[in-house]
């Protein structure tokens, strides 16, 4: 019965082909995207039974999927798809507003738990035929395609902050030289901050199924190897493995519970007994663990909130952790904004054990973003990029934006790391005073002229008052 | 006033256009687009912003600025305001658009009518709601007196130039203060 709904389904996609090249493309860009992830989520689903099964969360699943047959049933059936005409199915569409639902809510979810594996990858091999139909030739055009789904359907869906291309790059750019072969991510998300270019060996851990199965398609359409992608929380299991890098964009407000035993384990005998756990915010356990995960003489990244460079109670202790160590290479601060669905102004922070000097590297990138013209978000240029790390690799001197500090100025500024407490306060740098003399100079007349014209009007006015 | 010598329905003697009937799908792009109004700056008391050099608007929406306009913003704060130059702009959405018919030019000064405009609507708003709003069916109705010409001209010339002044005095203010600062903090790093 399933098949036969499938079918029509797919004859529908078809006979849509006859319409505006547009709105083709729309529905089978779709369309893919939703069968591509669920093809890779079923590829997995074996594997995320049992990982969750090793976290005590398979309960979790048997609901989740009662829940996904609910909604489903609810929404919007392949069979009532199916019944309808070409230009009703666009109505239906709007109505429902699709971009808006949730990936959970779509009747393609439904191959996610057929166990017919190979109809399943029949029918995407099928639409990627058709898609090639529809001009997207080759492999790459795939990738096109993940990433189109990336941005413009599931980012939207989700209530995450996630970073910018241009941060992406940035990173990738400072971060992997020619000695990594391998990397791990402790909240891996969607493998934002792997760079598929280089030949190394990717490993992660994520918390969220959903993440998870995007950061596997992720892998495989860039032809590298997904295995070592894991369904868990980086702070409660763990093992022995040591990295050359790790890059990390560990959730702002990662809360705990205190009942939880391996919580319990980590904070009395385990790798965090030195730690001060708050109910809320336990970001620094993740660089803690980036860092435990570390060769020597390697480098971690990690993104965090500027917040964390001046608060004091537990984030000032673990700066003070940090600095006594000499663990931090450098800090980049971006400004708000920078960071997509958030306004929290981010920065980087490079870790980097055994150093060989006492110094740490500040600079404030603030300057390089430029704000989008519609829009929240602010972007960065190549050129940008490529002077950012200019400016960090070769130190160059530029008071404004760049400072190298010692570990014992920081100790004597209290731990703080803010940039704005090692850096001259310079408003008149770039401050054209002869401009500015100028224009005061034609407003001061345009006033004039117009208090004089003006006078003269009201008194007409007055006089026939 | 005594001079008056009748009331016209405003919607007898101009053509209002606003940006937020439904269209087609048809899309074509046209140069700029006055997006915003805020008091105070730039001549006029408009402050163009352009997001794109090239916006894509409906086809049905396009609607041309013109010199001689009264533009109103009809959310928020509310106010009316008269484009006093050429500008190469199309309206943008939540602005009101009017434009005084032909036949009407020699009967009705056109800075006194966005003077009286501007005078009047702040009755019509419809308070209570979240955002203060005018109605287009009361600006539609408005009543507007018209009197001797050369009255309107008096009165419409002192309302554009009090524009002029008030826009000219606060840029200049913010430049001021911008020298100022600059200057006492070249001082203090010396």
């Amino acid at each position: 019965m399933f098949k036969e709904e499938m079918n029509m389904c797919i004859n529908q996609i078809f006979y849509l082909m006859g319409g505006e090249e547009e709105d083709r493309k729309y529905v089978l860009l779709e369309l893919s995207s939703y069968l591509l992830y669920n093809y890779v989520s079923m590829i997995y689903e074996k594997d995320m039974k049992r990982l969750r099964a090793e976290t005590d969360d398979l309960i979790l699943i048997e609901k989740e999927k009662q829940n996904l047959r609910f909604q489903m049933e609810d929404d919007w059936s392949i069979s009532h798809f199916a019944s309808l005409k070409t230009d009703d199915i666009f109505v239906e569409k709007y109505k429902l507003n699709l971009m808006k639902i949730s990936i959970k809510n779509i009747f393609l979810v439904d191959l996610l738990y057929s166990d017919d594996l190979d109809y399943s990858a029949g029918v995407l091999k099928l639409l990627f035929n058709k898609l090639n139909f529809a001009k997207f030739k080759d492999e790459t055009e795939i990738v096109d395609l993940f990433d189109y789904f990336m941005e413009n359907i599931f980012y939207k869906n989700q209530e995450v902050s996630y970073l910018s291309n241009d941060l992406k790059n940035l990173i990738k750019k400072i971060g992997y030289d020619d000695s990594v072969k391998t990397v791990y991510d402790n909240a891996v998300g969607f493998g934002n901050l792997f760079d598929f270019e280089k030949d190394v060996e990717f490993y992660g851990n994520d918390i969220i199924k959903e993440n998870v199965i995007l950061c596997k398609t992720n892998l495989i359409l860039h032809n590298k190897n997904a295995d070592n992608i894991y369904c868990r929380d980086s702070i409660k299991v763990t093992d022995d493995e040591l990295y050359d890098l790790v890059v990390s964009e560990p959730p702002f407000d990662y809360k705990i519970d205190r009942n939880d035993p391996r919580i319990l384990t980590a904070m009395n005998e385990g790798r965090f007994r030195d730690f001060n756990f708050s109910k809320f915010k336990n970001d620094n356990l993740f660089i803690e663990d980036g860092i435990q995960h570390l060769k020597p003489n390697c480098k971690g990244f990690f993104v965090i909130a500027q917040g964390s460079l001046y608060r004091q109670g537990n984030d000032k202790i673990y700066r003070k952790y940090l600095v006594d160590n000499n663990l931090i290479e450098g800090i980049i601060s971006f400004p708000s904004g920078a960071l997509n669905n958030t306004g929290i102004a981010s920065a980087v922070l490079i870790i980097k054990k055994n150093k060989s000097d006492n110094k740490i590297k500040l600079l404030d990138a603030s300057g390089f973003f430029k704000k989008e013209e519609r829009g929240r978000s602010k972007d960065l240029s190549r050129e940008s990029i490529e002077k950012i790390i200019d400016i960090y690799n070769n130190q160059k001197e530029t008071d404004e934006i760049f400072a190298v500090v010692t570990n014992e100025e920081v100790k004597r500024k209290n731990y703080e790391l803010s940039f704005m407490l090692y850096v001259k306060n310079d408003f008149s740098v770039n401050y054209d005073f002869e401009n500015s003399k100028n224009k005061i100079k034609i407003l001061t007349e345009n006033v004039k002229e117009s208090e004089i014209s003006l006078e003269r009007k009201i008194k007409e006015i007055e006089k026939i008052v | 006033m005594d001079s008056i010598l009748e009331k016209i329905k405003l919607k007898n003697i101009v053509d209002i256009n606003s940006n937020l009937a439904t269209a087609k799908n048809q899309k074509i792009k046209v140069p700029k687009e006055v997006n915003e109004l805020k008091i105070g700056m730039l001549k006029s008391r408009i402050e163009i912003e352009i997001p794109k050099e090239t916006v894509i608007q409906e086809a049905d929406k396009i609607i041309n600025v013109k010199k001689e306009d009264i533009i109103l913003k009809r959310v928020s704060t509310i106010f009316a305001t008269y484009v006093t130059e050429e500008i190469d702009m199309v309206l943008g959405s939540n602005l009101i658009l009017i434009r005084l018919k032909d036949q009407y030019k020699d009967k009705i000064y056109a800075p006194y009518l966005s003077a009286y405009i501007d005078s009047k609507i702040k009755v019509f708003v419809r308070t209570g709601v979240t955002m203060p709003m005018l109605m287009l069916s009361d600006l539609q109705n408005l009543e507007i007196p018209v009197i001797d010409y050369d009255m309107q001209k008096i009165i419409g010339d002192a309302w554009v130039e009090n524009d002029k002044l008030h826009t000219d005095s606060i840029l200049l203010a913010n430049e001021r203060f911008d020298y100022n600062l600059n200057l006492i903090n070249k001082y203090l790093e010396e």
